[in-house]
């Protein structure tokens, strides 16, 4: 027997160690479906049995199971989904109707069990939330096991899901009824099972799937799904797959007899690739190995990710396209296995959409995602490269850590938009501006676009396009198109080779500015389903949470940024994190981060860039060189203010423009190149900084001259130069002139 | 060529550079040839070459004005002034004060620019596209009208008796014919409205729903079907801009040739002509286009690899491109006057 001293001993030294040593092997099972599918032969229909064994893993009992049921909401145009779409003025629809009928209840035993749809407020009629009625309450720790009979049928492709329609592709996403999450929600445990909104995505517990899959012979081996391959079995006429996941929070499937499968290890492409970064690999060991809470990484080779087996399921008209997509998903185990933890499923697949499911595409699902492309693209558009690290992204942001998509979308999104950025930056060239001309691309830029005019516009006349004529009493208003602007037209009028912009760059990360354009009228923390429209949702889902982790990273410094974001990754892997659990790390790892002499407090940053609307603006109002007063009369000798030599009084004045406060650095260089930094505490609406008798002048003020606050939402005023740049107004107006003159060259020809 | 050369009644040569006027045989050169009255067959004619002489001619003949070109030069850089002014300030107030971080530097705005650059700069001048446009946008129609005033001014110089050189000879060419072309301007009107309806509108979405499910691009079983028919409409459509634009050029060259004014008259007869001889003329247009291409792209070539600086392109650019079109309308015109008699001397 054990002395009790050295069990104890044992336990105190267990205890002493980091709370999250490792990354979870396991998520917790809080399901465990088995669901038997049988595709019918009109190609959409899926028959299937379902059953379920679901775990109370909170401290209440509950009597009830709630249930998504996603397809309806493409049963009619009385679902939330489709009546909060025509709310935002969205009023396409499937081009047939699907929805699933839930044909019986019953728990294992049998019995059967009382099921309804719950009313939504403005959809009475919404059938996307089920609710069964359990003989008895699950009490805490205990399991109820339920059977589910169903007939989903799918819509043609339609927001996420669907069919070609002509009997090939079929994407099953959302197609099973899916039990909620039963939580801690605002205080109280209750059932998180939202509708199916028109601006939210899903929200799932962790656990484990089998599916018994059945479809028609001509899908053999054409099949992805989320899990692994257990066991296929072929008839004459269908074929029979078992696929089964650990550790997973949704299971989608796809098939095409277009299908090409391509099959290829991860590793293989690493090492054959060149494009592994040791200098990176070293930063992010160094960053991490002085840190006990990382104690399980040893070395540089125990960050790198395991083998994962890649399966390309690509339409054969994208045969192009295959490296791209290979590429891109290698590039992206790899980046996001190094920064925030290994990839820990066998498989991932890649599946390219086919033309009429196109609207199947850019979707995420574990162990599972749809890219998408076009024909023609050149190389450096990193399309479909974009998409493919963005949906991958979703494995890490999503998949493995499981945040609340219905109420913080931008915790997948933002998060991953972020991630995405820095794989682009870190494994292509940056991409460049095209233009296209019949669905090709080749790079360059106009300097103004083509005035285009629509309809009621009688500029449209000037510009050849239209001719239109108000109602003049003995004429009716006239409103004809004369001349349709096309590719091959906008070639031969604006000649891009001589008169674009050859190479316009875009950096990823800085490309995120773009939402700045939009007006942000909710905060980040408005929960997704309430935000005013899908503008509002894309950005506050997308780029601009990307921009504040982008200024948070920036602000706190790249190292303490790695050890921040991976310690979220791995506590919260196969979790439910909220927005305070990564604030909670954030304050964890950047306490006491300083900028200058001025320390950072994160509890004030987190609350101007995430709860509030606070409007980030710094600028630099004024840079003045004035000859020193005490010099005036040498300046009376002087011709001009040019011949000065100095000494000079040089004024700057500093403004912040917005509600957001935050530290920030001033730059000032003189024109003997020197430079002199500081930080200014950005509190008051003006500063101003002089500097009497200087011997130099100041040539150039910076605030910010880093770049490290993204979400400053004007970059232009952030600096001010002694002698504006007049060389590039001069270099891009030369590009309008010649752009002009093609123009009008053409037109003069036009008629 | 020599006045006695004419007077041989040789054959003028296709590459004429007409500093004296060579369709001038008088008639007495002839009758002292012949002892009797010349048979309409018998009489002189505009000569018959081939597509490249009549282009050749063309080029030859505007080659001989420089002082229109020079002046036609200066107009497209006079036309083009507001929308670049207009540029040029707002990258004045918007480009010349942003500091760019080292590692983007350097950089020329007019190559190789960083894209946050611009975008920041057109975010925050949000009026910045409307109003080079707006500045733009009447310069269309105005250059679309001046091109009839040019057309006038190479056609009429190339049937001329007498080709004149002056700036002013070629503007009273083009004010003669200014308002006959500008009819068939109008008449092209309808046209250009017909065409478009025709490859937008009802009869080719007819097409679409006879190739795709619901006439739908997005629903075709694949998308390089999709492609060949979103793009082979484009392709037939713009064949179907450049045709209606021969075709009033072609009307254009017949109404001075025949020295006529009525502009239905005149598109009946661009009609037949394109409807004669469309390979002939199409490839008279094409060769044109194949020359001002040629220079776009080798001057580009050249600007590119840093053999001729930027701002020349402001100038060699609209010289070339004008003196083709010079060409080819004037040659239109010689090829439509083809075994016309010559006119006589004024």
């Amino acid at each position: 027997m054990v002395p009790r001293r050295i069990v104890l001993a044992c336990f105190y030294v267990l205890s002493a160690l980091p709370a999250f040593a490792q990354l979870p092997e396991q998520s917790p099972k809080v399901v465990d479906y088995t669901i038997a599918a049988h595709l019918q032969a009109d190609g959409r229909t899926i028959k299937g049995e379902l059953s379920l064994d679901w775990k109370n893993t909170t401290t209440q009992p509950t009597q009830e199971l709630h249930w998504h049921v996603y397809n309806n909401a493409w049963k009619s145009r009385d679902s939330l989904f489709m009546q909060e779409a025509h709310r935002f003025g969205v009023n396409r629809s499937p081009r047939e109707w699907g929805g699933t009928q839930i044909k019986e209840v019953t728990l294992k035993d049998g019995t059967p069990l009382e099921f309804s749809y719950q009313p939504q407020s403005g959809a009475p009629k919404d059938e996307t939330v089920l609710i069964t009625k359990l003989p008895k309450e699950v009490q805490p720790g205990e399991t109820v096991s339920v059977e589910l009979s169903f007939n989903a049928v799918l819509p043609p492709a339609f927001v996420r899901s669907g069919v070609d329609g002509d009997g090939g592709y079929i994407h099953a996403v959302q197609w099973y009824p899916k039990v909620g999450v039963f939580e801690e929600l605002e205080g109280m445990i209750q059932w998180n099972c939202e509708p199916y909104h028109y601006l939210t995505e899903f929200y799932a517990d962790y656990g484990s799937y089998t599916l018994d899959l059945t479809l028609p012979i001509r899908y053999a081996g054409k099949v992805a799904a989320t899990g692994s391959l257990t066991s296929e079995v072929s008839s004459e006429t269908t074929v029979q797959y078992v696929f089964q996941s650990d550790n997973v929070h949704d299971f989608a499937w796809t098939a095409d007899p277009d299908f090409e499968v391509i099959e290829i290890s991860f590793h293989t492409l690493m090492n054959e690739g060149g494009w592994r970064d040791h200098e990176e690999e070293e930063r992010i060991f160094n960053a991490l190995s002085g840190d006990n809470r990382f104690a399980h990484i040893q070395s540089v080779e125990t960050l790198l990710p395991r083998d994962t087996l890649i399966r390309l399921m690509l339409q054969p008209e994208h045969a192009e396209y295959s490296d791209r997509y290979l590429d891109a998903t290698a590039k992206s185990l790899y980046w996001f296995g190094l920064w925030y933890g290994e990839y820990p499923y066998e498989t991932i697949s890649v599946i390219d959409p086919a033309h009429n499911a196109r609207r199947t595409g850019g979707m995420e699902y574990p162990r599972l995602f749809t890219g998408g492309v076009r024909k023609g693209n050149a190389q450096r558009t990193l399309s479909p490269e974009g998409v493919t690290v963005h949906e991958f992204g979703h494995q890490f942001w999503y998949g493995l850590v499981g945040n609340d998509e219905f109420r913080h979308a931008w915790m997948d999104e933002g998060f991953n938009t972020f991630s995405t950025q820095r794989v682009k930056a870190k494994g292509w060239a940056p991409s460049l501006a095209t233009w296209s001309v019949l669905g090709n691309q080749y790079y360059g830029q106009a300097p103004v676009a083509y005035p285009s005019y629509g309809k009621g516009s009688w500029l449209s006349l000037f510009a050849l396009q239209r001719w239109e004529t108000p109602d003049l009493g003995f004429v009716g208003e006239l409103s004809y198109e004369l001349r349709r602007n096309t590719s091959i037209e906008r070639w031969a009028r604006e000649l891009p080779l001589a008169s674009y912009l050859p190479e316009v760059w875009d950096d990823p990360v800085l490309r995120l500015r773009g939402s700045h354009a939009y007006d942000w009228s909710d905060p980040l923390a408005k929960p997704t389903y309430t935000l005013q429209n899908s503008t509002m949702r894309r950005t506050n889902a997308y780029n601009r949470p990307a921009m504040m982790l982008e200024t948070f990273s920036r602000l706190m410094g790249e190292e303490t940024w790695t050890r921040a974001i991976r310690a979220y990754h791995e506590r919260y892997r196969y979790q439910h994190p909220r927005p305070k659990d990564f604030f909670k790390t954030v304050q964890e790892f950047a306490a006491g981060v300083t900028i200058g002499d001025q320390e950072l407090n994160w509890g004030e940053l987190w609350k101007q860039a995430y709860q509030s609307n606070d409007t980030l603006d710094y600028g630099v109002h004024r840079l003045q060189n004035q000859v020193s007063i005490l010099n005036s009369k040498q300046l009376e000798q002087e011709d001009t203010e040019e011949d000065h030599e100095g000494p000079w009084d040089v004024v700057i004045e500093l403004r912040r423009l917005g509600t957001f406060q935050v530290p920030v650095e001033v730059r000032v260089t003189w024109e003997d190149q020197s430079e002199e930094n500081f930080v200014w505490d950005g509190r008051d609406s003006w500063k101003r900084f002089e500097w009497p008798v200087h011997s130099l002048r100041a040539t150039k003020v910076e605030v910010d001259p880093n770049q490290r606050l993204l979400l400053d939402r004007n970059w232009m005023n952030n600096s001010r130069l002694d002698k504006p740049d007049d060389k590039r107004a001069l270099q891009y107006g030369l590009r309008a002139m010649i752009w002009a003159q093609q123009v009008l060259h053409y037109s003069g020809g036009m008629g | 060529m020599s006045q006695e050369e004419h007077d041989s009644g040789l054959n003028p040569t296709p590459f004429v550079v007409d500093a004296v006027e060579h369709n001038s045989q008088p008639p007495n050169a002839l009758d002292s040839q012949t002892s009797s009255q010349p048979t309409p067959s018998m009489l002189p004619t505009h000569p018959r070459r081939g597509i490249l002489g009549h282009f050749l001619a063309g080029l030859g003949l505007a080659l001989a004005r420089p002082r229109v070109l020079v002046c036609l030069v200066a107009f497209s850089i006079l036309l083009a002034l507001p929308t670049a002014t207009t540029v040029y300030q707002s990258a004045r107030s918007g480009l010349t004060n942003v500091a760019v971080p080292a590692s983007e530097i350097p950089f020329n705005v007019a190559w190789s620019t960083p894209g946050w650059l611009l975008a920041e700069w057109k975010r925050e001048t949000p009026n910045f596209s409307s109003a080079a446009q707006a500045a733009l946008t009447p310069s269309i129609l105005l250059s679309s009208l001046v091109g009839l005033l040019l057309a006038g001014g190479w056609m009429g110089i190339a049937l001329s008796p007498r080709r004149r050189n002056g700036l002013l000879a070629f503007l009273r060419f083009g004010g003669e014919w200014f308002f006959p072309f500008f009819r068939t301007w109008l008449l092209g009107l309808p046209l250009f409205y017909g065409l478009t309806w025709i490859f937008w509108s009802s009869p080719f979405e007819w097409v679409l729903e006879q190739v795709v499910p619901e006439g739908k691009l997005d629903l075709a079983p694949s998308e390089s079907l999709a492609r060949w028919v979103e793009h082979g409409r484009e392709t037939l459509y713009v064949l179907g801009l450049l045709v209606l634009e021969l075709v009033l050029d072609l009307s254009r060259a017949s109404m001075v040739a025949n020295r006529g004014r009525s502009a239905l008259l005149a598109l009946f007869r661009g009609l037949g002509r394109f409807a004669y001889e469309p390979i002939r003329v199409l490839g008279f247009t094409g060769l044109g286009f194949v020359f001002e291409l040629g220079w776009v792209v080798a001057l580009s070539v050249l600007s590119a690899r840093g053999l001729i600086p930027l701002w020349s392109l402001v100038f060699l650019l609209p010289f070339g491109r004008i003196l083709c079109r010079a060409g080819r309308q004037a040659g239109l015109v010689m090829l439509v006057a083809e075994d016309r008699p010559l006119p006589e001397k004024a």
